[in-house]
């Protein structure tokens, strides 16, 4: 568990019944404020089967005993076994999925694969927009797209 | 969809989506302005190629990859934002940046984070690491100061291994 000193002001709620209120004058205190740890498994594509990401996914939630850190503890897990992951893990661990796609024309994020599209194109753009953009933070002596000849030390 | 089935963690930026469907620093800053919309989580993943860690550019790379992803992101909402730091060399190859190494970056990571958000959101912010995490490596990892979890791949399909990162022993 990692501590960290946190200075908190208490002026959010007090602030929104008077606006006035200078914040300056506003005491502070200071918390203990914890990051509580985060552990998380990306299944990606995997398992095979939804009788093996079933299986997994109790056995996981079986390891977390009495003693085991106090963390959120979370598993990204494939589109197809979310629901039956979800019912394994008896509330244990956050079901989560990966973003597959992001479609800006009706809004949604979905499963919609036409980000495939195009591929080479846009893996051209992706290098070219992040050397153009390390450009402007780094001065690069020549724009050098990964994989570099002989990275010089 | 995800939300109405519960979801509550959506995970943004990995690598593999980066470089495998082209998925740019905008389109996954669209994602996650949407995920915030939707009153979800999301975990961004970030991190360098090997080249680009070969000529110390992590750090560069990774203030690149957390202004441009978080952009238009609230302070106020950067608690439903955790970042993942994903060295591309480290993806499943069995290679493992240090614990040092990890902890230097994600330092630095902590350091843009304060400037975009200031130092309390900043050290508010979870910063996991990820790639080829084992039940080997999960206690030194999670000794250094700004590791506050892992994303954890391969080792996560088994049930054994992955107990034992979720049981990791500090000291």
């Amino acid at each position: 568990m990692k501590l960290i000193g946190i200075t908190a002001t208490l002026l959010a709620s007090a602030n929104a019944f008077s606006p006035a209120l200078n914040s300056r004058s506003t005491s502070t205190v200071v918390l203990e404020m914890a990051r509580k740890p985060f552990i998380s498994g990306n299944w990606k594509l995997n398992p095979q089967s939804k009788e093996e990401a079933i299986t997994l996914s109790k056995d996981i939630a079986a390891s977390i005993t009495d003693k085991t850190p106090e963390s959120d503890i979370a598993l990204f897990v494939p589109y197809v076994f979310i629901e039956s992951a979800m019912d394994s893990v008896d509330g244990k661990i956050n079901v989560g999925a990966e973003v597959r796609s992001f479609s800006s024309t009706n809004r949604q994020l979905d499963m919609d694969t036409s980000a495939r599209s195009s591929l080479t194109e846009k893996i051209l753009f992706l290098f070219a927009d992040r050397v153009s953009a390390l450009k402007s933070l780094v001065p690069l002596q020549e724009p050098c797209l990964p994989p570099c000849s002989s990275p010089s030390a | 969809m995800l939300k109405s089935i519960g979801v509550k963690w959506a995970l943004a930026g990995h690598s593999e989506r980066r470089v495998l469907f082209g998925e740019t620093d905008e389109y996954i800053n669209g994602q996650c302005l949407k995920l915030m919309e939707l009153d979800m989580n999301v975990m961004l993943c970030i991190g360098e190629s090997l080249a680009e860690y070969e000529q110390d550019l992590a750090g560069a790379v990774c203030a690149v990859q957390l202004k441009k992803g978080l952009a238009g992101i609230s302070k106020e909402d950067m608690n439903r934002v955790a970042i993942a730091y994903e060295p591309v060399w480290a993806i499943g190859t069995g290679k493992v940046a240090t614990p040092e190494v990890a902890q230097k970056v994600h330092s630095t990571c902590r350091g843009i984070l304060a400037d975009m958000y200031g130092k309390e959101t900043a050290d508010s912010v979870r910063i996991l690491y990820g790639g080829s995490v084992t039940p080997d490596s999960i206690d030194e990892l999670m000794a250094q100061e700004d590791i506050d979890g892992v994303l954890v791949g391969g080792a996560s399909l088994d049930a054994g291994k992955f107990g034992r990162i979720i049981n990791f022993e500090t000291k």
